[in-house]
């Protein structure tokens, strides 16, 4: 490979690898390797001699390489010049020409991307007590519940029970219209199976993230010097350990009964 | 005459705002549909749009506090409705993050592997996100499970399963231009 095209992906991988405290030489060839690799089946590099052996062959960057750091102004790009593309490159992903037949993992992949930035602003805005990065959280991901969840904990946390019980009530409406969406998109009714095994699944997962956020507060209350009242949090973590008992046991009255499959039969 | 002559002129004016106005309701009718469009989710958004699973994240952070590596959390986010999930693994420098622990690329893709067959997961997607010493999200990669587990099972060579990677290095990027623009004279 010639030097330009070399200091490009190497030095993309080197970095990421360079960033990873107390990495050996091992590891770092490894992520340059697998860098190499990526660019090698992306089309981005390829033998200089289309007949020689791939894997120990001299390479040279293709035009594509080129097209993926330049976009439209690859006509102009140099080698010399390459590094001063990749300011062109930030916000945008692997250009769909050169990676046929996948697009779902793409769209996956900026998906996932969403999920990891919205968390992050959820979990700073927890941490922190502060109901405007969580609600940031919820702009970003706005069917997400545990950030409802985890912005009612706050509230409640801050002696807002109002809020609190606002925050819930979005999260209860999120996972009704979720679970809806998602016996309607696989042609499930009340009284399947499936649609009561979905419906425990979609309250177990709401009563998980409402416990967890509550226990969250409740440790930091209790391990602030001096310690704080927690007996609201420690009022709403025994409810809500109820309705997980109820959801169990198919208590009448929980979420869910209404899908039982006797009920359905009726 | 006079009189014909303005009713003439005023039904030609009626007729031409009537054909702009057509014009314009069919450019804003025009307008309303591409917005939907554009800001309508996209299949994979709607699709991992709920909350993660918190019993399953926890199971895959155990799997790499027990290979012995720090600083890794796990996001699994059920898929609504048909499909697998999508299992997000951050590895975070600034949680402590250091190196694979020993267990090579290769090691910890085997025991992921593993994990997500012995749980009995349904997985469609993996996506790694590499958080540097601030915390800042530096890059992401992404493949599908089926990838991972034909080059776990030996079936396709590493090389070939790279090229199943989705690679977005947006926040690796915009350092490497800070750096630059630090290092300008």
């Amino acid at each position: 490979m010639n030097p330009g095209s070399r200091r490009l992906l190497s030095g993309l991988l080197l970095l990421c690898t360079l960033l990873l405290a107390g990495c050996d030489e091992a590891e770092a060839d490894l992520f340059i390797d697998l860098g190499l690799d990526w660019a090698r089946e992306k089309g981005l590099i390829r033998c200089q001699d289309p007949d020689a052996d791939p894997d120990g062959c001299a390479e040279e960057p293709t035009p594509a390489l080129y097209q993926w750091i330049a976009g439209e102004g690859a006509d102009q790009f140099t080698e010399g010049t390459l590094l001063e593309g990749f300011g062109d490159l930030a916000g945008e992903l692997i250009k769909p020409d050169l990676d046929e037949g996948a697009e779902d993992v793409l769209d996956t992949a900026k998906t996932a991307k969403d999920i990891v930035e919205a968390d992050a602003l959820a979990e700073e805005g927890f941490a922190e007590g502060d109901p405007e990065k969580i609600k940031e959280a919820i702009a970003m991901r706005e069917n997400d519940w545990s950030y409802d969840e985890l912005l009612g904990a706050v509230y409640l946390a801050g002696g807002d029970a109002t809020a609190a019980s606002d925050a819930q009530n979005q999260a209860e409406d999120k996972i009704a219209d979720y679970l809806a969406a998602t016996l309607a998109s696989e042609g499930l009714q009340q009284g399947d199976e499936k649609a009561y095994a979905a419906c425990r699944a979609a309250y177990f997962n709401l009563y998980d993230h409402r416990e967890a956020a509550l226990l969250a507060q409740i440790d930091a209350k209790l391990d602030a010097d001096p310690p704080q009242d927690a007996g609201p949090l420690i009022g709403q973590l025994d409810l809500v350990r109820k309705e997980i008992s109820d959801l169990e046991n198919n208590v009448p009255g929980n979420p869910c009964q209404g899908y039982t499959p006797a009920a359905g039969e009726n | 005459m006079n009189g014909q002559t303005g009713a003439k002129s005023r039904a030609g004016c009626l007729r031409i705002l009537g054909v702009f106005g057509c014009l314009g309701i069919l450019a804003a009718a025009c307008i309303v549909v591409a917005a939907i469009l554009l800001l309508r989710p996209s299949e994979m958004e709607t699709r991992f749009s709920g909350a993660q699973d918190l019993a399953a994240s926890r199971d895959f952070e155990q799997l790499f506090i027990d290979l012995g590596i720090e600083g890794v959390e796990s996001i699994v986010v059920p898929s609504r409705g048909a499909g697998g999930d999508v299992l997000i693994i951050k590895m975070d420098e600034s949680k402590g993050f250091a190196n694979l622990g020993g267990q090579g690329f290769d090691g910890v893709l085997n025991a992921l592997a593993g994990r997500i067959e012995q749980g009995g997961y349904d997985i469609d997607y993996i996506s790694l996100a590499y958080h540097g010493p601030d915390g800042a999200l530096l890059f992401t990669m992404t493949t599908d499970q089926e990838a991972v587990a034909a080059y776990t099972a030996g079936e396709v060579s590493r090389r070939a399963f790279m090229g199943d990677v989705v690679l977005d290095p947006e926040g690796l990027l915009e350092m490497i231009e800070d750096l630059d623009q630090e290092l300008q004279p």
